[in-house]
């Protein structure tokens, strides 16, 4: 490893804070896709039973 | 043009069925890659890739900014390219798959910018800098807002799609020209500060966690284009007779 | 060829004539624009006279975008848009002589109009040349990109700021450009680079839009 110990690799000599922010965004925007995707994956398939169950009783 | 012969592989991902299937056996294999890929990365350029004798360790966000906004560009070209294969050759799944990119592509382009402005805080003093990347990185936000919104502007999913194909066309067109004349603009105004990445001859152990990464965000941008394609391909053939038969079966 | 295109043209400024407030709000705009710059910044003539460029080009840029639905609204709400596209010239010319004609009410009016705005923000007289030179070039470009998203807008109701959503990112390098070779020219530099690259992007307009809107147009028609 590069840094020495825990706290200064947390701390990056005062850049810790965007370092960790930049890293931290960009999870965050994986995460945002998946749920989006999960979300809508979801409706769909609701919406498909619906359709369905629609078909079969009437 | 429509009469030259493509390959039978192509038809065959041009039906929404087979589409959908064959996504479906990818899928697990590219969540894995992606996953090992990035974790690597991530590892390697925030705790063991060395410092910049310049810029100390705010040089880490390159490790995240670079690969999106490499992604943020090809993504624009991808999804022009879509548009533009379903314009000439009228192939339903190319307009899916260029409606699957543009979210990916704005979520990419957002990360960009905002990691670039982030990064110029510890490097420029300033959280924005009218740099030449930054200003066409957001020259192309607001490509894909324009394209997100004449989506939502169009009831009709069909008229959409073809639409957007030719806004995104002429917007790739302009992209270089765009970058160009930002870049020409830039060196008439330019401050006194040193540009983000540009680095002559980064060594061995900077450059190839940044390698780890671009390749394991296009194999993550793979994998969420694929599942935002199938969930597409939900929302149009609801009604076919495969999607029903998979829903019966429970393997959807 | 050259004759249908001369009459499309002369259609539109025919129907232009009989309704001249609509191509006048634009110009109106162009001016009020330009004149609320120095209220809101400064009325001092040194600072004025360096904003100048830019607010010109910003004004042009604007009021181009207001004019934009002239070019195919009334057309197709008439449905002679859906006629002339069935006819049997070829579609592009009737692009580009739309395109002409809206230049011809909105452009060009702006070119004339730019010496007095210009006296007004403190711009050197020696620049004036250069100015309308840079303007004279731009503009067609202007319109010529603005088409394609006025096509894209004849199937969108009330799409007029999703239009300057569009289109205004096109519009950048001409701005860019454009404003460069007026500032070149008020502080007695050679302008001939910011001149030819204007040329060039007209050029690049002639080649890419009409294309682009005659498959815009056609896409708007699935429409109705």
């Amino acid at each position: 490893m590069y840094f020495q110990s825990f706290m200064q690799a947390f701390h990056m000599n005062g850049h810790g804070v965007y370092v960790w922010g930049c890293y931290g965004l960009f999870l965050l925007m994986i995460a945002w896709n998946f749920w989006r995707i999960r979300k809508q994956r979801q409706l769909q398939l609701r919406r498909l039973l619906q359709v369905r169950s629609r078909q079969e009783n009437g | 043009m429509a009469h030259f012969k493509l390959p039978r592989w192509f038809h065959q991902l041009g039906s929404p069925k087979w589409f959908y299937q064959f996504a479906g056996l990818l899928q697990p294999w590219l969540a894995l890659i992606s996953l090992v890929l990035l974790f690597w990365g991530i590892m390697w350029g925030l705790l063991y890739a060395p410092a910049d004798y310049q810029q100390g360790n705010s040089f880490r966000i390159i490790y995240v900014h670079v690969p999106t906004a490499i992604l943020s560009q090809s993504i624009f070209m991808m999804l022009a390219v879509a548009g533009a294969i379903g314009l000439i050759w009228k192939i339903k799944m190319a307009f899916i798959v260029a409606r699957a990119c543009v979210p990916i592509g704005a979520s990419m382009t957002v990360i960009a910018l905002l990691t670039g402005a982030i990064w110029g805080k510890p490097t420029w003093g300033t959280f924005w800098q009218w740099d030449a990347r930054l200003t066409s990185t957001l020259v192309l936000l607001f490509l894909y807002l324009g394209i997100l919104a004449l989506y939502q502007a169009i009831s009709d999913r069909q008229i959409a799609a073809r639409a957007t194909a030719i806004l995104s066309l002429v917007g790739l067109v302009n992209l270089p020209v765009i970058k160009y004349s930002v870049d020409w603009w830039h060196t008439i105004h330019q401050p006194a500060t040193f540009t983000l990445t540009q680095k002559p001859n980064m060594p061995a152990e900077m450059y190839l966690p940044l390698i780890v990464m671009v390749s394991g965000i296009y194999a993550l941008f793979v994998l969420l284009l694929l599942l935002r394609t199938r969930n597409e391909i939900l929302a149009q053939e609801g009604r076919s007779g495969w999607l029903t038969k998979l829903l019966q079966e429970g393997h959807a | 060829m050259l004759k249908y295109y001369l009459c499309l043209v002369w259609r539109d400024l025919l129907l232009v004539m009989r309704q001249p407030a609509a191509v006048f709000n634009p110009l109106v705009f162009f001016v009020l624009v330009v004149s609320l710059f120095p209220l809101g910044v400064t009325p001092q003539a040194s600072q004025l006279s360096q904003l100048a460029a830019g607010v010109i080009w910003v004004a042009a840029l604007l009021s181009t975008l207001l004019s934009l639905d002239l070019i195919f609204r009334s057309d197709y709400d008439d449905g002679s848009l859906e006629q002339l596209l069935l006819g049997s010239q070829p579609s592009w010319l009737l692009a580009l002589a739309k395109v002409t004609a809206h230049w011809l009410v909105s452009g060009l009016p702006l070119v004339i109009l730019a010496p007095i705005v210009s006296s007004m923000l403190f711009m050197p007289y020696h620049a004036l040349p250069g100015m309308l030179l840079a303007l004279l070039l731009g503009t067609p470009t202007l319109s010529l990109f603005g088409a394609v998203g006025a096509a894209l807008m004849t199937g969108v109701k009330d799409g007029g700021i999703l239009l300057s959503l569009l289109v205004l990112p096109w519009y950048i390098p001409v701005l860019i450009f454009g404003a460069s070779a007026v500032q070149a020219a008020s502080s007695g530099m050679p302008m001939n680079a910011q001149l030819a690259l204007l040329g060039a992007l007209l050029i690049f307009a002639l080649m890419v839009t009409p294309a682009a809107t005659v498959a815009a147009l056609r896409v708007g028609q699935m429409q109705g």
